[in-house]
């Protein structure tokens, strides 16, 4: 941009003074350019410094770099437990997330849409809110529900004449109890997106399926649920995205230690406690290349199984 | 006679058909809504209870199904603003930033969305499938380089740090923000630049005025992720002093051991953090739901 003192002489233009005398030919650009100078600054450039990083550790919180080769990449990949955890919790987190949330949203928008529902904006606004509340204040909210001694889900056992319930000590429950937090978080988030899809499907076709006599199931079945693939498209892809980066609420809900026995950690927490627990700031960085590829992967193959492309409403 | 008769069945059997459907229409309508309001309730219900929980005095027991307090007090309020704690100074450290950070974001997102929409320039798709491709990107797994960067600027402890990032607006946002000035009229745009407005007097005299909603979108969804989140500002943020709201309930959720009263303000605060992203969305959930819907339709 320092061309700019170049169009000095105002009597014969070069193309840059040119460009620069058109209102309309460099504002455009000067539009765009916070975006992507912020972008080359805090994205691009840790993105270029990071494929250095992943092949290199911090020494301590010195900022002095030992070159360490493929040591990290292998010992993410063969030689860290947590690793492996972090990814079995991630798949059992991602389809359990989906598998319970995306059928229940589905009835529930099913019946938040019906003609006779009375009052549906209240009922949606109170399905939606919990997607908007801080994942600091969800996993606190997580930590008091399934509490030992002063939690929800063991007074209402006690109540029932069950058990006490030590959730948060046994392993086997981290991740049902997250699933719990989650599906709380977001079911009703997923119906107000499935309803927003509904209203796109065309009143004609409702109503020509209920003058060829097909009941209020098949029409559900047959013909509003397969008009939502974009829709579940959509969901599935950020919720996979989103469970990749689930950082907030288990770390609150579960603490630095990953969980009970350990067997609570995901790919964010591992990275963040690697890095900012015990220094390796090149291993952290390594294990970040690993989820960035993971996650690629995943759009990529969500979009293709749904043909799904972004922004093609506009061609 | 006969035809009277006639009549009198058929508006007869008419009336008697109306009234059926409408009865049923009406046990309908009952049914369904008792069952949404049961299914709300049981939703909602844990939500109340931990609320009324931090209204509860102190080392009085508490119910945990029940969302009314033991006995009522507003203790726990008190200690969150307490010398010991001092919330209301990570509240304002939260504020302010969030502010500042919306304010920016939104700005850019609203030029660039502008430009990509409603302006034409050589190298415009590109630009908009680079950013396109960026929201794909999963950039939230480069945050230790990130934070090696910031080291490196002298921005850690340093509220730039975390303002600096988004004030060139985010890609997501950018994507909305085109969708919704696609709706601008260009010829609306055209008159203006005849009657000899620059390119700056008409995107805040012609273009903003007419991209309120798309704004409120945007500066909602901006402030409620700034206002929300936790691992960006814990990292870069280690002052006390400086600390936001979000890293010091939970770095306080972490001392439960050593601290009896800790676990109760926390959750007092939780409650506290979840106003603003509420109110927010109580003030825009409006046009909220229809915008994004708007930008899925594939």
């Amino acid at each position: 941009m320092a061309s700019i003192a170049v169009s000095g002489p105002a009597k014969r233009r070069s193309p840059v003074g040119k460009f620069f005398s058109d209102q309309t030919k460099w504002t455009p650009y000067l539009f765009v350019a916070p975006f992507f100078i912020t972008f080359a600054i805090f994205t691009l450039y840790p993105m270029l410094r990071a494929v250095v990083m992943g092949f290199q550790e911090s020494l301590g919180y010195t900022g002095k770099w030992e070159w360490v080769g493929l040591a990290n990449y292998i010992e993410a990949l063969t030689n860290d437990q947590r690793m492996g955890i972090a990814l079995k919790n991630f798949v059992y987190f991602t389809v359990g997330s989906l598998a319970t949330q995306l059928p229940c949203a589905f009835l529930l928008a099913l019946l938040l849409t019906s003609r006779t529902l009375k009052a549906k904006g209240l009922w949606r606004t109170l399905f939606f809110i919990p997607s908007v509340l801080p994942g600091v204040t969800m996993g606190v909210i997580g930590g008091w529900f399934f509490s030992k001694t002063h939690g929800f889900a063991n007074a209402l056992l006690v109540s029932l004449g069950g058990p006490r319930v030590d959730w948060g000590g046994l392993a086997q429950f981290i991740i049902p109890n997250l699933l719990v937090i989650a599906f709380w978080q977001w079911m009703g988030n997923h119906a107000v997106f499935l309803i927003a899809g509904m209203s796109g499907i065309g009143d004609e076709i409702i109503e020509a399926s209920i003058v060829d006599g097909a009941s209020a199931w098949q029409r559900a079945r047959y013909i509003i649920l397969p008009l939502l693939k974009p829709v579940f498209a959509y969901i599935s892809i950020t919720a996979a995205a989103g469970s990749l980066m689930n950082f907030e609420v288990p770390y609150v809900f579960l603490g630095t230690g990953g969980g009970a026995r350990g067997k609570g950690w995901f790919f964010m927490t591992h990275i963040q406690q690697m890095a900012f627990g015990q220094f390796r700031m090149g291993y952290a960085t390594a294990i970040g290349w690993l989820v960035f590829f993971i996650a690629v992967v995943i759009t990529i193959l969500q979009l293709r199984l749904y043909e799904f492309r972004l922004g093609k409403e506009e061609a | 006679m006969t035809t009277s008769a006639v009549t009198r069945y058929t508006a007869s059997g008419q009336s008697h058909d109306a009234r059926a459907k409408i009865g049923r229409f009406r046990l309908q309508a009952i049914l369904s809504t008792t069952l949404a309001a049961i299914l709300a309730l049981i939703f909602i219900w844990p939500f109340l209870c931990i609320l009324g929980s931090t209204f509860n005095k102190i080392d009085v027991v508490q119910n945990p199904i029940s969302p009314i307090p033991a006995k009522f007090s507003t203790q726990f309020y008190e200690l969150l603003v307490s010398e010991k704690y001092g919330f209301q100074k990570y509240i304002l450290n939260s504020v302010w930033i969030a502010v500042a950070t919306t304010v920016l974001s939104t700005l850019a997102c609203t030029l660039s969305g502008y430009a990509l929409a409603k302006l034409r320039f050589p190298g415009r798709d590109v630009l908009f499938s680079l950013i396109i491709g960026v929201m794909l990107l999963p950039t939230a797994t480069m945050l230790v380089p990130q934070f090696i960067v910031m080291r490196d600027l002298k921005l850690v402890n340093n509220y730039w740090g975390l303002i600096l990032p988004g004030v060139g607006g985010g890609a997501f946002g950018i994507f909305l923000m085109r969708q919704f000035m696609l709706n601008i009229p260009t010829e609306m745009l055209e008159a203006a630049r005849m009657d000899g407005a620059n390119e700056f007097t008409l995107f805040f005299r012609v273009v903003l005025p007419n991209a309120k909603a798309g704004i409120g979108v945007i500066a909602t969804l901006t402030l409620r992720g700034t206002w929300n989140s936790l691992l960006w500002p814990q990292i870069l943020i280690s002052d006390v002093n400086k600390r936001l709201l979000m890293p010091a309930i939970a770095n306080l959720n972490q001392q439960q051991v050593a601290d009896v009263f800790a676990l109760p303000v926390v959750r007092t605060a939780a409650i506290v953090a979840a106003v603003v992203p509420l109110a927010l969305y109580a003030y825009s959930q409006r046009y909220f739901i229809s915008t994004l819907a708007g930008a899925i339709k594939g």
